[in-house]
């Protein structure tokens, strides 16, 4: 079989394209709309409760994030339909483990507001998305890593903003940087 | 040295083969997410993987979701080393190429 130098770089380049579009397609296909998902609970449960008095918000998180697992889980069915893969089972092990190790340390530092409970929750959701963001997608490991810098700054300057300013720094940002990512890999 | 692979060398059938060793060892693409990807119609991308499931490069993996048909396209680990091998085939003309071009100079 005859293939000549000109050939072979087209097939390669061909090799390329269909390699880098493929990973932007599933790559698209699953994170940002989670981002855009969780990002949008936040913002709504962040600013309800900085307005509600504090005996509404355990409803207000409930309601928020119960809609928020029923919608993530359709989104997962509906992405693993199409690719299926080992990875979704790690995915959903991590979120599991990350769910469980929240419970037990909650129960273990027993915080004492709502603030610093928010606060605990908030770097093990976004040390979550570090871990997904060393596998996966970088902007992840970045948005975690600032969302928790936000979260720690905000808390201890300014304690009586904390839930005000993290629906607009936290849940901002995880919307804008899926909002981010569905327009880079467009 | 590596050799070209002529099954795999026919363009669709390099670009399916690209698609599937671009994911995880264990992914599985279905069908018509691999047809919408590289733009081509049921029959064309039936035929190709039709010819590389018979060289044992790929496995059609026939099930039921929400009780709809759906068929799922597997590389197998042949698959896997025969593309890398024609990949690399087509590296070292290249390479081969460009080291004739700079002696040529």
């Amino acid at each position: 079989m005859d293939v000549s130098q000109q050939e072979a770089k087209e097939s390669l380049q061909a090799i390329h394209e269909v390699a880098a579009h493929m990973r932007r397609n599933v790559a698209r296909s699953g994170s940002p709309y989670f981002m855009v998902l969780w990002g949008a609970i936040w913002f709504l449960g962040f600013l309800t409760s900085h307005f509600v008095p504090v005996i509404y918000h355990g409803w207000v998180w409930l309601t928020l994030v119960s809609l928020g697992s029923v919608t993530s889980a359709y989104l997962g069915y509906r992405f693993r339909s199409k690719v299926r893969s080992q990875i979704d089972i790690r995915f959903t092990y991590l979120w599991l483990a990350i769910m469980a190790y929240s419970a037990i340390w909650m129960w273990l530092a027993q915080p004492r507001t709502g603030e610093q409970a928010s606060v605990l929750i908030t770097s093990f959701m976004m040390f979550a998305y570090v871990v997904i963001g060393l596998w996966m997608e970088r902007i992840a490991a970045w948005v975690g890593l600032i969302v928790t810098a936000f979260a720690i700054l905000v808390y201890v300057l300014i304690p009586e903003y904390y839930l005000l300013c993290m629906a607009f720094l936290g849940g901002g940002t995880l919307m804008l940087s899926g909002f981010y990512i569905l327009r880079k890999w467009k | 040295m590596a050799k070209l692979n002529e099954l795999i060398h026919q363009p669709v059938r390099l670009r399916i083969m690209a698609a599937l060793v671009s994911m995880e060892d264990d992914a599985q693409l279905e069908f018509t997410y691999l047809r919408d990807l590289l733009e081509l119609t049921d029959g064309n991308l039936g035929a190709h993987l039709r010819k590389l499931e018979e060289a044992g490069y790929v496995q059609l993996v026939k099930t039921f979701v929400a009780r709809k048909p759906r068929t799922y396209v597997v590389i197998t680990s042949q698959g896997q080393h025969a593309f890398v091998e024609h990949a690399a085939a087509l590296e070292a003309i290249v390479h081969a190429g460009e080291v004739q071009g700079n002696d040529d100079d």
